[in-house]
């Protein structure tokens, strides 16, 4: 599992992720940002957040295609459990970190981040399944999409954007959950469909 | 030991022309010379007896064990066309998880990782980051690798590529050592080079077999006159020829 480790160069991009993460929480939990739109009459107010989750995904993202292609196509011992525990760690670690910001700031916000992380990381895996790695643009793709087309007026975003919804959004927390296991189950066939 | 393809068609997407089509072949004993031009198949050949691939329709089996098993995977190495280095490993490092993704232990992973970078003459280089290996190390790596858990199918695809004269003349030495013990199927397009090294030579063109046998009677193809030390060109055009 050693060499998985540094095959996979998480020693290297875990941490380093991971504190950026938590320094952008920190930082840009409460800026918001006016951006052009579509459907909404020409711009819409976001919240500068919104793109946080681009950066932990991409790290996911570096960690999973720094592979031994053809060796782990035809190994033995399967890594593809390893490879969803490693998900599974980023991002468990990204909610631990929304909680805390949102424990220190008493603002509600980082959570919301939190949940974003959860359901852009799914989306993610979900592409890479038929996409590979360009699929790291996958997040960044469905923010713009939601900045775009994604609001019936400047302060109504619709309900399938998910990630301008306010943090007790019930719907928006369900679909995270939903899109993070759907993502989950494609990474394990993705694992079988390159072995 | 009997490795076998049996009726397999394989084609990399649904609405294509497969490359392999209703194709039967069966691994003799030694080294044998796999040869064709570009997009015949040989390198999908190689991936479906590795088991990596699974055949649209058909089967491989080794001794009656079918590829896609644990059992079958731990019997067989393969050596692609292409050695991605891995930055963070070094080939040691790069070696031992190879034989630890076959099922070996780390222990013996490690110790044998050393062993077969030595066989390739890379023990200098065991410490080295293999990204800063060139190309012609990287395949040896690559090679050192496939023999780490003692697979008893060596499947080796362009090995020789890149290497300098002096490696290419330790890895068909190598080879010698290994094939009383366990069969290697090798493409290449080295046909002068490793034709002569060869206990049979099989050859593919358009996904099917023009020719299967001994090295004696794939030389039989050479034409009258060919010129002396090209007679494996001469057979190998020999057989592509009549193909047009």
């Amino acid at each position: 599992m050693r060499w998985w480790v540094k095959a996979r160069r998480v020693h290297w991009v875990l941490p380093p992720t991971l504190a950026a993460f938590a320094v952008l929480v920190a930082m840009l939990h409460n800026l918001t940002t006016f951006l052009p739109a579509f459907s909404s009459g020409g711009a819409v107010q976001v919240r500068a957040s919104l793109f946080i989750p681009v950066c932990l995904a991409s790290g996911l993202m570096m960690c999973l295609e720094s592979r031994l292609e053809a060796p782990e196509h035809a190994a033995q011992r399967r890594v593809t459990l390893l490879d969803i525990g490693l998900t599974v760690t980023f991002v468990t670690a990204a909610m631990a970190l929304s909680l805390a910001s949102a424990v220190l700031t008493t603002s509600p916000e980082p959570l919301a981040i939190g949940r974003n992380t959860v359901f852009l990381t799914g989306l993610m895996l979900v592409a890479r399944r038929w996409a590979g790695p360009p699929a790291v643009m996958a997040p960044f793709a469905w923010i713009m999409a939601v900045l775009f087309v994604g609001f019936r007026t400047p302060n109504d975003p619709r309900p399938w954007t998910i990630i301008p919804e306010p943090v007790d959004a019930v719907h928006a927390a369900l679909g995270s959950g939903v899109m993070f296991t759907i993502g989950l189950i494609a990474q394990l066939h993705t694992s079988r469909k390159l072995a | 030991m009997t490795l076998e393809l049996d009726s397999c068609t394989y084609a990399y997407r649904r609405w294509q022309a497969p490359i392999l089509k209703d194709f039967d072949y069966q691994l003799p004993a030694g080294l044998t010379i796999l040869l064709g031009p570009n997009g015949a198949g040989k390198s999908t050949l190689l991936r479906l007896a590795a088991g990596v691939t699974r055949p649209s329709k058909g089967s491989v089996r080794l001794d009656g064990v079918p590829s896609l098993t644990k059992t079958y995977r731990s019997a067989v190495a393969w050596m692609p066309q292409t050695i991605t280095p891995m930055p963070s490993l070094t080939a040691r490092e790069y070696v031992a998880y190879v034989g630890w993704l076959k099922g070996m232990s780390r222990a013996d992973a490690w110790r044998e990782a050393r062993r077969s970078l030595a066989r390739v003459e890379l023990a200098g280089e065991a410490q080295t980051r293999t990204s800063r290996l060139s190309g012609g190390q990287l395949r040896r790596v690559g090679v050192a690798a496939s023999l780490v858990h003692g697979a008893r199918i060596l499947l080796l695809d362009e090995p020789t590529a890149g290497m300098d004269p002096h490696q290419r003349r330790v890895f068909r030495d190598l080879l010698n050592t290994l094939t009383p013990d366990i069969r290697v199927l090798m493409s290449t397009h080295d046909v002068a080079d490793l034709a002569e090294d060869a206990d049979h030579v099989t050859v593919l063109n358009k996904g099917s077999i023009l020719h299967t046998g001994t090295t004696d009677t794939f030389f039989s193809h050479t034409p009258p006159g060919t010129v002396a030390g090209r007679a494996a060109e001469g057979a190998y055009s020999a057989l592509l020829g009549s193909t047009r």
